[in-house]
């Protein structure tokens, strides 16, 4: 069976695929050799598989036996449109770099809140490298392969250093799938964020049309010496296709850096999250919630490597699981010899609602030096009926008590996220989907 | 009125209370005592819907009407509501979102507009001063993190705002100390009305010292098994309740 997967992979059409789009793919022809080199690699690792132990519950190979086409331009999209399809999102006062079927779309981007002088944002350039490098925990897989070949277009963006992290920016990076027919779109960004400056990067996938096509991002965040970042990954669905998210994060000395995700609606997606410590002091927060219904699946995979001493990793991990739907926490800490004073901690939690609702949940911890605490926790459990009668004794009608009681368990990740638009517009998406989930 | 008729309730197929009967007329106050194990909070948890507490025969009627049947919340909207023995922490549950989710979840049964945020404020304030509820613990989490006496104090002020018609105060006693007892004593009689009955569940008499009670039931086996006047805590204070635990039911 593989054989033959990996055969459709390698076939004259996304060959023809690249060729046809070289010119307006970043880096052009030059960068074709790039990317037949991972197309090839591509096809001698064939897409991951349950046979990956980081895509065990996720099994990409067999979801994605045909790759959708490439959209050849961006399909109509209006600003009205868009802000409708951001919700509450649209309200947050920020750049908007706009990417519409794998196509950055200028007229709906903007560059609000970026200083002239120290942020630039390049299109349609090569991506630099991975910054994790070759000894990455993480590892290199068939999905990453896949994005590096087919990849039509991405954000660079560059935020200049600050002093005293006063000059505050936030960058939404949007990309929409408009398509009628699947499709797909596969983009590559990459986020430096210079010494003490205070970033917000928001990374928003929705469907206007939701056709059911692949979805692939991987977004490199950098975060400098001393910067503040706060990393926000917003998945709105419905997402009736295959969504595939990575991310490469790396934090230099002292850098904070924050992740919240928000993951809704997804017919089948992952998000792989690899974080590496490059500088002492550092600290690293994950808040993560997943919302499920009826047969949807969400995997969160991450690997936090403790590369140098005196870091602090935090991960909580919320699910709300009703109908059939699975979620999947997979969290993996390394502690590299000589990463002396690591400070990990892991907690995941699900709440199911329904008897058919799965939650699989694994840590993994691998340490390598003698000085350091870390640990993880996982609970899964149902609403409590006790406080649920207690609340209906009070006069609060059932499917209120319940919406309160989850928004209340889902609200300890939202929480993570700084006071702000961004905080404001979470909460909102979360109470609109609890209407749909509580019942 | 509150009238209980030839009550039958069982948990997990065991019957707790058997063919118990009680009247308590709106505007009276009446205690009922006995010993541990005899159904007292059984008693309490049918009266609010508890699921689990099932009723196999008899009917519970307040003001005329069955309860039998109704859910918790539609209960609350009857004007029934049982203060907790045990009142449960909700962590991440906003006191103020409780409790105005919780009045205005009745106000919308009872065809009343919802309150305004400055109003609600001004009410939950004023009730929260009477019974020494500070500011800080309405800022938490209900209950997380609260003492034994705040939790009932967090009760009574629940009891004030909501404004049921008939009330029942499950053990509000017990893990309160004096200066408690007296300040929940004084919500509680604060509460005393034409309109409204009042049930008090407890196991020691020193509580009806504070909130007298018009009459006194004995509840063992599962049933009331004597009924009299105030004095008649006094009574059991002293000869405690081994006139009724040694009786068979």
């Amino acid at each position: 069976m593989s054989v033959a997967l990996r055969k459709s992979f390698g076939d004259e059409r996304l060959r023809d695929d690249l060729e046809r789009l070289a010119e307006r793919m970043p880096a052009g022809r030059a960068g074709l050799a790039a990317r037949r080199d991972a197309l090839a690699d591509l096809n001698a690792a064939g897409l991951p598989s349950r046979r990956s132990e980081a895509w065990r519950y996720t099994d990409l190979a067999s979801r994605l036996r045909d790759l959708p086409a490439q959209a050849g331009e961006p399909g109509t999209l209006t600003r009205a449109a868009l802000d409708r399809a951001l919700g509450p999102l649209a309200a947050i006062p920020a750049a908007r770099i706009v990417f519409v079927d794998g196509w950055h779309v200028a007229e709906l981007s903007s560059g609000e809140g970026l200083d002239a002088a120290a942020d630039r944002i390049r299109l349609h350039e090569a991506m630099p490298t991975a910054p994790a490098g070759d000894d990455d925990a993480a590892g290199r897989d068939g999905a990453t392969a896949m994005i590096e070949a087919l990849a039509t277009d991405g954000a660079h963006v560059v935020l200049g250093a600050d002093g005293d992290g006063a000059r505050a920016v936030a960058v939404m990076i949007v990309s929409v799938a408009t398509g009628r027919t699947p499709a797909r779109s596969v983009l590559r960004h990459r986020v430096e964020v210079g010494p003490g400056r205070n970033a917000q990067v928001i990374e928003v996938v929705l469907e206007t049309e939701a056709a059911g096509g692949l979805m692939a991002n991987e977004i490199g965040i950098d975060a400098g010496a001393d910067a503040r970042v706060e990393h926000a990954r917003i998945l709105i669905g419905p997402l009736p296709g295959t969504t595939i998210l990575n991310a490469r994060c790396t934090l230099a000395e002292r850098a904070q850096l924050t992740t919240i995700q928000l993951a809704a609606g997804l017919s089948f997606g992952r998000s792989g999250i690899a974080v590496a410590f490059a500088g002492e002091d550092a600290v690293y927060e994950f808040a993560g919630v997943t919302l499920g219904t009826e047969r949807e699946h969400f995997d969160t995979t991450m690997v936090i490597d403790h590369r140098v001493p005196s870091c602090t990793s935090r991960e909580l991990f919320k699910a709300v699981l009703d109908g059939d739907s699975h979620a999947v926490f997979q969290g993996k800490v390394v502690v590299r010899p000589g990463a002396q004073k690591t400070d990990g901690k892991q907690m995941a939690q699900a709440l199911l609602l329904s008897e058919a609702a799965e939650f699989y949940s694994k840590p993994e911890l691998e340490i390598h030096a003698d000085d350091v605490v870390c640990g993880h926790g996982a609970t899964t459990g149902e609403i409590d009926e006790d406080m649920l009668f207690y609340m209906r004794a009070r006069g609060i009608p059932e499917a209120e008590a319940r919406a309160l009681l989850i928004a209340a368990f889902v609200g300890e990740a939202i929480e993570r996220a700084s006071d702000g638009p961004l905080k404001d517009a979470l909460g909102e998406i979360v109470a609109g989907r609890l209407k749909a989930v509580g019942r | 009125m509150l009238e209980i008729k030839n009550l039958t309730v069982a948990v997990e197929d065991k019957v707790i209370l058997r063919d118990l009967s009680l009247t308590v007329p709106a505007g009276e106050v009446h205690a009922i005592m006995g010993p541990n194990g005899s159904g007292k909070s059984t008693l309490g948890y049918a009266l609010a819907g508890r699921d689990g507490y099932e009723v196999t025969g008899g009917d519970i009627l307040w003001n005329g009407e069955s309860l039998i049947g109704m859910e918790p919340d539609e209960r609350a909207a009857a004007g029934v509501f049982l203060a907790f023995q045990y009142p449960m922490e909700l962590p991440g549950v906003a006191t103020m979102t409780f409790l105005r989710t919780a009045l205005n979840s009745l106000r919308k049964k009872r065809g009343e507009a919802e309150l305004s945020t400055p109003d609600f404020l001004r009410l939950v304030r004023e009730k929260a001063k009477v019974l020494e509820v500070r500011d800080e613990m309405l800022k938490r989490p209900l209950n997380v993190g609260f003492s034994g006496g705040e939790k009932k104090r967090m009760e009574i002020l629940q009891m004030a705002l909501l404004e049921p018609t008939l009330c029942i105060l499950d053990e509000t006693d017990s893990g309160l100390d004096i200066d408690a007892m007296r300040i929940v004593a004084g919500g509680v009689n604060a509460l005393r009305a034409a309109g409204r009955a009042i049930v008090v569940i407890t196991h020691y008499q020193r509580l009806l010292d504070y909130i007298v009670p018009d009459r006194v039931h004995v509840l063992a086996h599962g049933r009331i098994q004597r009924s009299g006047g105030k004095e008649l805590a006094l009574e059991l204070e002293k000869s405690g309740y081994q006139d009724f635990t040694g009786k068979a039911a």
